[in-house]
């Protein structure tokens, strides 16, 4: 098949030498940070969600869309920019039509209406639109990216990632992978930072990276050469443990982080805020969440201004005792950021993770349009600079919830 | 029929590579004419996807490959003859014995909504280009019909296909797959006789039929030209695993007896390259994926540490090549294959290659370039890959837990010999009691550090459940009816490293493929339930089961 976008020796070293220049700005302030006392809704948009409701192909289903989302009385829209590693921009990372299936024969087809949509193709650039769009509308408009490329789904396979198998990610079983790249290698943490470049010239104001949707990809995946050899020479003559070793942990977690401040890093030197959405967060080890991805010590970056907002996608709230469960996560989140970012709480119309707002309503037997204003109170009694709504589809948040939404801006 | 001209582009696309190899011009998906002085490729160029032809110099269609040692450097550009250059994307060229071309081609201009309202029947088609330069569509719908092959005798076209393969859920993430399909060329031309490509506004109708229909069909004689502009598209192979598994190009024989393809398990898994013998799969019934497991297991030719996909035959009819990549390959690279010996190489980097008609030369594509080199002694497989082909699995050997009475809890802790590696085959012979109640209940759990219930056997709902995981994690149970008459079970389950077994009294066995199953090296205990009256555990193939056959490939 054709190559996917290659780095250049000469590329690389101009990419390290930015990065290093970027890493100065990390402390730097962020332009465009509002002034404190504002509360904000931050309403995370998958478009493809609605692609039997609108067509998402034109600009006209493009600002339905929108309009659409305005029902919940948003502050914020955080468009989604990729489905696994299938952009919905016209990419030179991952070229259309090399994407559409089935020109790469490693790639399935799905024949249901979203394995037709072309919204990286050229005909579909509706960014400037949404920007003019929410900027028409005084709404701040962010970039919602996901951690990894594959969205456990071949159709969604990143070109890239299928272009190249010798970065692959392995697991401990010596099993390689198709739908992800190991960080161990610079081409890869280089080629997301290409990403990453791409994005940022659609110029939003934030970009999130979303630790839910990591397209199974984890420290336990890391088990590629580079990763053992690093091993090794660590640890010598002792074979690579299971993935839950700390010592394990803590390698990956210094690679992962490192990645971290070079995303912060390029987003700061674009004077784009940087944000990451976590799932499965506590009061204790953030057990779900390590579980998911891996411990790479997110609270130790926060605290050293590495992001500029937490977004928490979700809590692992005790059923016992939903609201005071919730309460003590909150503010164990607020003690470990202090003020070097900003907070966003959940207000999940979904029940992923059990913390939607149906199952505190379920769980505490009030209305949902209740649980809403109770988070909401919460969010902003925790210092919350706002909630995130994870994510707003075709009429996922109930009428009640959205009222709810409305009198808490209107109570601030 | 009027023909069709073909445009001419001359292109500076010569490059020198080695002595041995050379470059012949961009694009990728080489394959030679049935005389070896052409060769078909496609080329993506201003966002689309066009199939061209290039005439070989005559040195470079002889064995020694670019010619004479000396460096492949054109005096003059070849000229591409464009089969199809736009508007709409075509791929996967396939010759016919009479130097027609059948590809995949489409032209969708509608959104995905707006062909999702309308019922909109445009897709990826196969087309064929004859020599003369004549079009025709012989398949079409909201679809994907691709990587195209003919049988030797130009009488079939094998390809793969999403007919029929319907969303699983309301998720979009559950539903992506392919079948392996069939279409008879002379009916497909024939009943678009006088019918030009899609262009001309035909509305052909394409019927995806199964095996037994297609059967009835052909013997009722009724399978043929006269219905008109109707093409008769029949399923030979299922999605092997349903959602997330399929095929993709397959490839027959030279002696039109085997039929080889890539396949996906899993989207967890990476690429094989299984086979069978023709006649199994076009006796094969597809109505459903349990009825066509019963009767059919393809060969896993290529072991799961090769990721291996594009298989194309060798002239001689005993090897292949084909697209792979094993760990600490630079990236993809040509291997071939000796199918008698087993035995293989990776001869250099690149994809997608296609052996010339004399088997002197390998063209493929490599950074976007079609490449051609020789394939001479020094490129024949001399290296065995570990294999773990089902056919190859020793005879059975019971372990020491026979457990016979009530319910039983064995530590097995430090039991080495109770480790199941990712290529062993392991099996459980039982006779179980399985009572009228249609409650869950639990006959057999066996705990590992890797995963603590690594193989349960439980009945529920009347069924027996045969329960294991991948090396991912996933879920996977074969389940098969128990008797309802309050007679005991006489059970066989065995799981390989790529499928779940299940017999029970001695019926047609149900059959899962898990794509590559978890390793299992740490032992920690085994629980029978009480409806277990005798229980044997052990690594093997039990004798009860036939062994799936291994391809037959003569030497």
């Amino acid at each position: 098949m054709i190559s996917a976008h290659r780095l250049s020796p000469k590329s690389l070293a101009h990419k390290s030498l930015f990065t290093l220049f970027a890493l100065f700005a990390v402390s730097c302030p962020v332009p465009g940070a509002e002034a404190p006392g504002s509360f904000d809704v931050v309403a995370l948009v998958d478009s493809l969600d609605f692609a039997k409701n609108y067509d998402i192909e034109t600009p006209t289903g493009t600002v339905q869309v929108l309009e659409h989302v305005l029902l919940t009385h948003p502050t914020d829209i955080w468009w989604r920019d990729k489905g696994g590693g299938r952009m919905r921009y016209p990419s030179e990372c991952e070229t259309w039509p090399l994407s559409e299936v089935p020109f790469d024969p490693k790639r399935l087809p799905s024949e249901d209406i979203y394995g037709w949509l072309r919204l990286e193709s050229p005909r579909a650039d509706f960014w400037p639109l949404i920007r003019e769009e929410c900027a028409r509308r005084g709404l701040r408009f962010g970039i919602h990216t996901t951690l990894e490329e594959n969205h456990w789904y071949s159709p969604l396979a990143s070109n890239w990632t299928l272009a190249h198998p010798e970065f692959w990610s392995w697991t401990r079983h010596g099993a390689p992978w198709m739908g992800c790249c190991s960080i161990f290698h610079p081409e890869v943490v280089a080629h997301k930072l290409e990403m990453l470049d791409e994005r940022l010239a659609l110029r939003p104001e934030a970009i999130m990276l979303d630790f839910w949707r990591n397209g199974s990809w984890s420290f336990a995946r890391e088990y590629s050469a580079p990763a053992l050899a690093e091993w090794e020479r660590r640890h010598p003559g002792e074979p690579a443990p299971v993935h839950t070793d700390p010592r394990w942990q803590s390698m990956v977690g210094e690679r992962f982080a490192d990645y971290l401040r070079a995303f912060s890093a390029k987003c700061r030197a674009a004077g784009v805020r940087f944000v990451v959405g976590l799932p499965g967060i506590d009061d204790n080890d953030d057990a779900a969440l390590r579980a998911r991805i891996g411990d790479f010590g997110w609270r130790a970056l926060a605290r050293e201004g590495v992001f500029d907002a937490v977004f928490v996608l979700s809590v692992a709230m005790d059923p016992a005792d939903p609201f005071g469960s919730t309460e003590r996560i909150y503010r164990s989140v607020r003690d470990s950021v202090g003020d070097n970012a900003d907070i966003y709480y959940p207000l999940a119309a979904y029940n992923m993770e059990k913390c939607g707002i149906g199952e505190y309503a379920r769980r505490a037997k009030i209305t949902e349009g209740a649980a809403a204003a109770r988070l909401l109170a919460l969010a902003r009694d925790c210092g919350g600079r706002g909630v995130v709504l994870e994510c707003v589809d075709f009429g996922n948040y109930k009428p009640e919830v959205r009222e709810a939404i409305e009198q808490s801006l209107g109570n601030y | 029929m009027k023909p069709l001209p073909f445009v001419v582009f001359a292109l500076a696309a010569i490059v020198s590579a080695t002595a041995e190899e050379c470059a012949i011009t961009q694009g990728f998906n080489p394959v030679y004419s049935p005389d070896g002085a052409r060769i078909a490729f496609q080329r993506l160029e201003g966002g689309v996807f066009k199939i061209g032809v290039v005439e070989l110099p005559e040195r470079w269609r002889l064995a020694s490959g670019c010619g004479d040692g000396a460096p492949a450097v054109a005096s003059a550009p070849l000229s591409v003859e464009w089969i199809e250059a736009g508007p709409g994307n075509a791929a996967y060229p396939a010759w016919t014995p009479d130097c027609a071309l059948i590809y995949t081609y489409g032209h969708d201009t509608e959104t995905a909504h707006e062909a999702w309202k309308n019922g909109s029947q445009s897709g990826y088609g196969l087309r064929i280009c004859e020599p003369d330069g004549t079009k025709r569509d012989l398949t079409r719908g909201r679809c994907r019909d691709y990587a195209p092959c003919v049988s030797p005798d130009g009488q079939t076209v094998f390809f793969v296909t999403t007919r029929g393969v319907e969303s699983e859920s309301a998720s979009f993430s559950k539903a992506a797959a392919t079948r392996l399909a069939r279409l008879d060329l002379d009916w497909a031309k024939a009943s678009h006789r006088g019918t030009e490509a899609r262009s001309s506004g035909h509305d052909g109708q394409v019927l995806d039929l199964n095996h037994a229909e297609a059967q009835r069909r052909r013997e009722a004689g009724s399978f043929a030209a006269t219905e008109g502009a109707r093409v008769d598209v029949e399923i030979v192979l299922d999605a092997p695993h349903g959602s997330n598994s399929g095929y993709v190009q397959p490839a027959v024989s030279p002696d039109g007896r085997f039929l080889v393809w890539g396949q996906l398990d899993d989207f967890f898994e990476g690429w094989r390259i299984y086979g069978a013998r023709l006649q199994d799969v076009a006796t094969t019934p597809s109505s459903s994926q349990s009825e066509m497991s019963r009767q059919f297991a393809p060969c896993r030719l290529t072991p799961a540490s090769l990721t291996a996909l594009s298989p194309r035959w060798h002239p001689n009819g005993r090897m292949i090549c084909f697209t792979g990549f094993r760990a600490g390959d630079p990236g993809w690279g040509v291997w071939v294959f000796d199918l008698p010996s087993g035995k293989i190489r990776r001869i250099c980097s690149g994809e997608n290659p296609c052996f010339s008609p004399d088997g002197a030369t390998i063209a493929y594509d490599c950074g976007g370039m079609i490449r051609i080199r020789p394939f001479g002694p020094g490129d024949e497989p001399d290296a065995t890959l570990p294999d773990i082909r089902e056919e190859d699995a020793p005879e059975a050997i019971a372990w020491d837990c026979k457990i016979e009475g009530t319910e039983k809890h064995l530590d097995i802790s430090g039991e080495s010999h109770f480790a199941i590696g990712d290529d062993t085959t392991m099996f459980i012979r039982a006779t179980l009691n399985p009572g009228t109640q249609k409650d869950t209940r639990q006959f057999l759990r066996l705990s590992y550090a890797e995963h603590p219930r690594a193989i349960q056997l439980y009945a529920s709902g009347g069924d027996l459940w045969f329960v294991s995981f991948d090396h991912a994690g996933k879920f996977f149970a074969a389940k098969s009816p128990l008797p309802r008459d309050g007679r005991e079970a006489a059970v066989i389950a065995v799981r390989t490293p790529t499928r779940l077994i299940l017999s029970v009294n001695g019926a047609a066995p149900s059959v899962v493929h898990t794509g590559g199953a978890i390793p299992l090296d740490t032992p920690q205990d085994l629980t029978a339930g009480d409806g277990v009256l005798s229980l044997e555990i052990g690594t093997g193939w039990p004798h009860e089961l036939p062994k799936p056959q291994p391809l037959e490939v003569p030497q």
